[in-house]
C-alpha cells in the first residue's frame, strides 16, 4: 500500500526574468501535475510558488509509489498450445519466452465465447517516488516557457538563469533528487540581504512559514496582495489614487521577495510636458507607480516597490529621486527637440522607415491611410478633409525622439505635436487615438474622425499582409492582424458605423494598386466576427444561421443587430416550430441534388394544400422584398408556417409517382431558398 | 565612506578584484563605445581559455552627448570592467562584496538584479543577465556571455561593468557629474567638471555639429577594407583594432544623423561581419598556439564540440 505525504520542490536560482515569472511558475506546476499523472502517482493538488530567486511547488498528499499494476498478455489458443504429446507447442514456447516464464503451468487459461486462450497474468509492483523524482523534475522543467536558455561557468546545464540549490522534501524526509548536477537537500536560502545563512525546512508544510522568517514571501499572489494593500494605504494617506497597472503590478511582484512601497517626489515643473511621457518614463524605466488627484491629474510623486526593509528608507527614496529627475529631464529634452519640426515636415523622414518590404515605407503607408480614411469619412458622414489630414500625419511621430525612447507613446505624442503645429483639434484627436483599441477590450477611438483613421490604418495593414500572402498563422502574427481585425470589427459595431466591409476592403486593395484579392480578407473578417461572438458567449449557431444565409455579410453593424434579434427570437415557441419545419425540409432534401429539381409546375398539384403553399411562397417572397428589416423579415417568414404544416398533413412528398415526387421536392427547395435568403434556421439548436 | 573621491573608487575596485585573481589590465588606447570592445573582454571570451581581468575603460558614445548639461549623461565616461572566465558560482556574491568594499550597505540600499539581456549587433554577441539597481539607479551591467563574434561561449565569461560616475554620485552624495570630486589632496580639490566639462561641451559640438561627414564615410570604407586585408594577412589582433575604429566611426556618423534608418542596418551588418571574421581568425590563432590558458578537461570538451559542429 502507498502512503501519502506532501512533497516540496524548490529550485533556487539567480534572479529570474520578471516579465515571465508567473507564467513560468504556472507552467512548472502544470507540467509537474502532468508528469505525476503520466507516472501514475496520485495526489490531491499542486500549489505553485515563485520569487525572483526560486521556482517552487508543493504537491499535497502525494502517493509515495505507483499503484501495483495487473498485467495480462494473451498467448496462443489453448488448442494450439500443446503438441500431440501434451508438451508446449512451438507457439506456446515462444510466448513463454516473451513473458519470461519457464513453466507452462504458471500461465492461466482465459475462456471467451470464441474459445480458450493461454494467458500470462502477473502483478507488477508500482515504482517508488524515489526512483521517479529526477524524471518528474526534469520533464517539468524541460517545457517551461523560456525564450532563451543560458549556460554558466564551465557547466553544460542550460536554464533560464544559473541554478544554485535544490530542495526536495517528502513529508519530513529529504527526497534524494538531482537536477542541473545539484544534489537535493532541505536547505533553502532566504532574502539576499535580510536573512542570514541557510534555512532548514523541516517539512513540506513548513515551507512558506520558514521562508517568511527568512524575509521571503514565496506566494506570488500573496506578494501581489501585499503590494496592493500598501498602495491602497498610500492612496489614502495622500488623498489620491495610485493608478494600478496590472502588468506593472505583475512585473514588480516578480522583482521582489519582500515588497516595501516607498513614496518619492519630483519637481512639479516637469508637469508642463504631457503626463503620458512622464508616466511612461516612470513606468518603463523605473517600474514606478504614479498617483493622480481627484480630478485625475498626475501628482509629482512616484511609488517604488523596494525589495528591502531598509535601515534608512529616506536614503532609498532620495536615491530614487535622484534617478528620476534626469529621466524626466531627458523627456523634456526630447519633447522640446521634437517641437522644432512639424509633423508635416517629418513626413519626408518616414521615407526611410520600411513598413514592410513589399508594402513600402511608412511614407507610402501614410499616403494610403489618408486616402482610405477620406473614403470612410465620406461613407459615414464624417469630415473627409480632417480624416485625410489626420491619416497623412498619423505616422509622423514615429521619427520623433520621444517615440524613439518611449514606443508606447506613438500616436499620443503625434496628437500633442499636431496640437503644437496648430492642426485642427479633430485632426489632433484622431492622430492621438488612431492606434486604438490597443488590446482586446481596450478603449475605442472616441471621435468619428479618429474612427476613420483607426479603421483605415488597420485595414491597410490587413489587406496588405493578405495581399502579399502573409496572413496570420497559429504561431506567427507579427503585424497583429488578428488584433487589428477585431479592432475594426469592434469600431464598426460598437459605434454603429454603416460601413460596407467588402467595399472597404476592395477600396483599400485598389489603393495598394497591386492586384490584391479581396475575397479571402472578407472571409477572414467573417471568421474573426464568429470568434468574437464565441468570446462574448453568444452561441455560434445564431451567428452561423446568419452567416450561412444567401445574403452576404457586408455591414458588420447590421449583421450584429441581426444576430441579436435572432438570438432573442430563436427561443420563442413559434420560432421553434419554424426551426423544426426547416430542419424537416432540409432532411427531405438531403438525399436530393438540387440540380435534379425542375421548376414547380402547378399542373402537377393534386392536393389543395399544394396550390395554397405555392401561393404563400410567392406572397412571402413579395413581402420580403418590401422590408429590409431583419426582424420584419423573420416575422414574414413565420407567416408561412401554417401553410407548410397543412401541406405536410395533406401531402405525401415522397410520392410513388416520380413526377409528383419531383414536383413536390421542387416545392421544398423553393421554401428552403426562401428561408435562406434571410437565415439558415436549420443550424439553430 | 571609504570612497570620498573618484580615484579612490577606482583604486578600491582595482584592489578588490586584484585580490580575486584578476589581471589589472590598463585602458585600451582606442575609442570604443564600451569596455566590452577591449580585447581583454571581446577576444578573451572566445574559446576555452581561462581569463580573469579588471580594468578601467573610457567609453565614447557620441549620441549621449548633452553639452555637459544633463546631470548624468555624458558622451565620454568611465566604465570599470571585470571579466571572469569561467564565471564562478559565487560571482554575484563577489560583486556584492565589492559594493561593501566601496562602503555601500546592502541593508540600507535597495539593491536588485533586474533582467537586462545584452546584445551587441556589431559584435555579433549576446548574453543574459541583469542591470544592477541601487535605489532605482543602474550602477552595473552584469552579463553571462553566450555568444561572441557569432561563436558560442564555452566556458561562459561573466562580465561585470560598473558605471563609475553613477556609482560615484552615490558615494559622494551629489546630484551631478560636475560636482564629483576626482581627487582631494587635502589642500586641493579637483572636480570632474574641472577635468571634463569643457571637453564634454566641445566634444558634443564636434559629435553633433562638426564631425566631417564625407571624410568619416571614407574612413569607414578604408577601415573596413583594411580589416579584411589584415585578416587575409593572418593578423587577427591588428585586424580587430580596425574593427574597433570602424565601430566608432559608425557611431559618429550616427550621431551626425548622416546614416538613414535603412542604411543603418547595412552598416551594423558590415561591422558584425568583420567582428565575426576576426573572432574566427583569433580562435584559429589560439588553437594553433595550443590554447595555453585552457584547463585540459575543458579544452577537450571544447574541441570535441568544435569538431562536432564542423562535422
Amino acid at each position: 500500500m502507498s502512503r501519502h505525504n506532501n512533497l516540496l520542490i524548490e529550485i533556487g536560482t539567480e534572479e529570474l526574468p520578471p516579465k515571465n515569472l508567473s507564467r513560468m511558475m504556472n507552467s512548472f506546476g502544470k507540467n509537474f501535475e502532468q508528469a505525476l499523472k503520466d507516472a501514475r502517482l496520485s495526489f490531491r493538488q499542486v500549489i505553485c510558488y515563485a520569487t525572483p530567486r526560486r521556482l517552487a511547488l508543493e504537491v499535497v498528499e502525494l502517493a509515495d509509489r505507483q499503484p501495483d499494476q495487473n498485467v495480462e498478455k494473451r498467448g496462443p489458443a489453448i488448442d494450439k498450445a500443446y503438441d500431440e504429446e501434451g508438451n508446449p507447442s512451438k507457439a506456446a514456447l515462444g510466448f513463454m519466452r516473451s513473458c519470461n516464464v519457464e513453466d507452462i503451468s504458471s500461465l492461466d487459461t482465459m475462456e471467451t465465447k470464441k474459445g480458450a486462450w493461454l494467458v500470462y497474468r502477473d502483478q507488477q509492483p508500482g515504482i517508488h517516488l524515489n526512483s521517479l523524482i529526477d524524471e518528474l523534475i526534469s520533464a517539468s522543467l524541460a517545457k517551461l516557457p523560456i525564450d532563451r536558455k543560458m549556460r554558466w561557468g564551465a557547466k553544460r546545464a542550460e536554464f533560464v538563469r544559473p541554478v544554485h540549490w535544490l530542495v526536495a522534501i517528502y513529508g519530513t524526509e529529504i527526497l534524494p533528487a538531482k537536477a542541473f548536477g545539484i544534489q537535493s537537500s532541505n536547505l533553502s536560502q532566504g532574502h539576499r540581504f535580510m536573512s542570514n545563512g541557510l534555512i532548514t525546512i523541516p517539512s513540506a508544510q513548513d515551507y512558506t512559514s520558514c521562508l517568511l522568517k527568512g524575509k521571503v514571501v514565496v506566494g506570488f499572489e500573496a506578494r501581489k496582495q501585499l503590494i496592493r494593500n500598501q498602495l491602497e494605504i498610500i492612496s489614502q494617506t495622500n488623498s489620491a489614487t495610485v493608478v494600478l497597472d496590472e502588468d506593472l503590478l505583475d512585473e514588480v511582484t516578480s522583482l521582489v521577495e519582500w515588497p516595501v512601497a516607498l513614496v518619492g517626489s519630483f519637481n512639479s515643473t516637469f508637469l508642463e510636458i504631457p503626463e503620458e511621457a512622464l508616466i511612461s518614463a516612470m513606468k518603463s524605466h523605473q517600474r514606478y507607480f504614479h498617483m493622480v488627484d481627484k480630478s485625475n491629474k498626475l501628482l509629482p510623486k512616484f511609488i517604488t516597490i523596494a525589495n528591502i526593509e531598509s535601515n534608512n528608507p529616506a536614503s532609498v527614496i532620495q536615491g530614487n529621486e535622484r534617478v528620476i529627475a534626469p529621466r524626466l529631464s531627458d523627456a523634456v529634452f526630447f519633447f522640446n527637440k521634437d517641437k522644432q519640426s512639424s509633423l508635416a515636415t517629418n513626413l519626408d523622414r518616414l521615407k526611410e522607415i520600411i513598413f514592410q518590404s513589399k508594402l513600402g515605407t511608412y511614407f507610402d503607408k501614410a499616403q494610403r491611410i489618408a486616402k482610405v480614411a477620406g473614403f470612410i469619412a465620406r461613407d459615414i458622414g464624417a469630415n473627409p478633409a480632417h480624416a485625410e489630414r489626420a491619416g497623412l500625419l498619423c505616422k509622423s511621430d514615429l521619427v520623433s525622439a520621444m517615440v524613439g525612447e518611449f514606443t508606447d507613446l506613438q500616436g499620443l505624442m503625434g496628437g500633442y505635436y499636431a496640437e503644437h503645429d496648430n492642426e485642427p483639434a479633430e485632426v489632433c484627436n484622431a492622430i492621438a487615438e488612431h492606434y486604438k483599441p490597443t488590446a482586446s477590450g481596450a478603449n475605442l477611438p472616441s471621435t468619428l474622425t479618429g474612427q476613420c483613421v483607426a479603421i483605415a490604418d488597420k485595414i491597410d495593414t490587413i489587406t496588405g499582409l493578405f495581399g502579399i500572402d502573409q496572413p496570420p498563422t497559429g504561431s506567427r502574427d507579427p503585424y497583429a492582424i488578428r488584433r487589428q481585425t477585431l479592432g475594426v470589427i469592434r469600431i464598426c459595431i460598437e459605434n454603429k458605423l454603416p460601413i460596407n466591409i467588402k467595399t472597404l476592403i476592395e477600396h483599400s486593395n485598389s489603393i495598394h494598386g497591386q492586384d490584391f484579392q479581396s475575397e479571402n480578407v472578407v472571409e477572414y473578417f467573417i471568421m474573426r466576427l464568429g470568434t468574437w461572438y464565441q468570446e462574448q458567449g453568444i452561441n455560434q449557431d445564431t451567428f452561423n444561421a446568419i452567416r450561412l444565409s444567401t445574403k452576404p455579410i457586408t455591414n458588420l453593424y447590421e449583421t450584429h443587430l441581426s444576430v441579436g434579434i435572432l438570438d432573442q427570437l430563436k427561443s420563442e415557441s413559434e420560432f421553434l416550430d419554424l426551426i423544426a419545419t426547416n430542419k424537416r425540409i432540409a432532411n427531405i432534401l438531403k438525399k436530393v441534388t438540387i440540380s435534379e429539381l425542375s421548376v414547380v409546375s402547378p399542373k402537377l398539384f393534386v392536393e389543395e394544400a399544394e396550390s395554397r403553399l405555392a401561393n404563400a411562397i410567392e406572397h412571402t417572397r413579395l413581402q420580403l422584398t418590401k422590408t429590409a428589416d431583419f426582424r420584419q423579415q423573420l416575422l414574414v417568414l413565420a407567416t408561412i408556417q401554417a401553410d407548410i404544416e397543412q401541406y405536410f398533413n395533406d401531402v405525401m412528398v415522397m410520392s410513388k409517382e416520380e413526377k409528383l415526387k419531383n414536383n413536390r421536392l421542387a416545392t421544398m427547395a423553393k421554401i428552403k431558398e426562401l428561408f435562406l435568403s434571410v437565415a439558415d434556421l436549420t443550424v439553430l439548436q | 565612506m571609504s570612497c570620498a573621491t573618484f580615484q579612490d573608487l577606482i583604486l578600491t575596485l582595482q584592489n578588490y578584484w586584484a585580490n580575486q585573481g584578476c589581471v589589472l589590465i590598463q585602458p585600451y588606447d582606442l575609442e570604443m563605445g564600451a569596455g566590452t570592445f577591449h580585447p581583454a573582454t571581446f577576444l578573451r571570451s572566445i574559446g576555452p581559455e581561462n581569463w580573469r581581468a579588471a580594468y578601467v575603460q573610457p567609453c565614447r558614445r557620441p549620441n549621449d552627448g548633452r553639452y555637459g548639461e544633463n546631470p548624468n549623461r555624458y558622451q565620454y565616461y568611465y566604465q570599470f570592467q571585470v571579466v571572469l572566465k569561467p564565471s564562478p558560482d559565487n560571482i554575484q556574491d563577489l560583486y556584492l562584496d565589492s559594493l561593501r568594499h566601496l562602503g555601500i550597505d546592502p541593508l540600507e540600499h535597495d539593491i536588485r538584479f533586474v533582467e537586462d539581456n545584452w546584445e551587441s549587433p556589431t559584435l555579433g554577441a549576446w548574453g543574459l543577465g541583469w542591470e544592477v539597481w541601487m535605489d532605482g539607479m543602474e550602477i552595473t551591467q552584469f552579463t553571462y556571455f553566450q555568444q561572441v563574434g557569432g561563436l558560442t561561449c564555452y566556458p561562459v565569461t561573466g562580465e561585470i561593468t560598473y558605471g563609475l560616475e553613477r556609482l560615484a554620485l552615490y558615494l559622494q552624495g551629489v546630484e551631478d557629474f560636475k560636482q564629483l570630486v576626482w581627487s582631494n589632496s587635502g589642500d586641493q580639490i579637483v572636480t570632474y567638471a574641472d577635468i571634463f566639462h569643457q571637453y564634454e561641451v566641445e566634444m558634443s559640438a564636434y559629435n553633433f555639429d562638426q564631425a566631417n561627414i564625407p571624410s568619416l564615410f571614407n574612413q569607414f570604407d578604408f577601415l573596413e577594407a583594411e580589416t579584411l586585408r589584415l585578416l587575409d594577412a593572418n593578423l587577427p589582433l591588428p585586424a580587430y583594432e580596425f574593427v574597433i575604429k570602424a565601430s566608432h566611426i559608425f557611431n559618429l556618423l550616427d550621431a551626425r544623423q548622416a546614416i538613414s534608418v535603412t542604411e543603418r542596418q547595412q552598416y551594423i551588418l558590415k561591422v558584425r561581419n568583420l567582428s565575426r571574421q576576426v573572432a574566427n581568425a583569433y580562435l584559429e590563432s589560439r588553437m594553433q598556439l595550443g590554447l595555453p590558458l585552457a584547463d585540459k578537461e575543458i579544452k577537450e570538451i571544447y574541441l570535441a564540440e568544435v569538431n562536432n559542429v564542423q562535422a
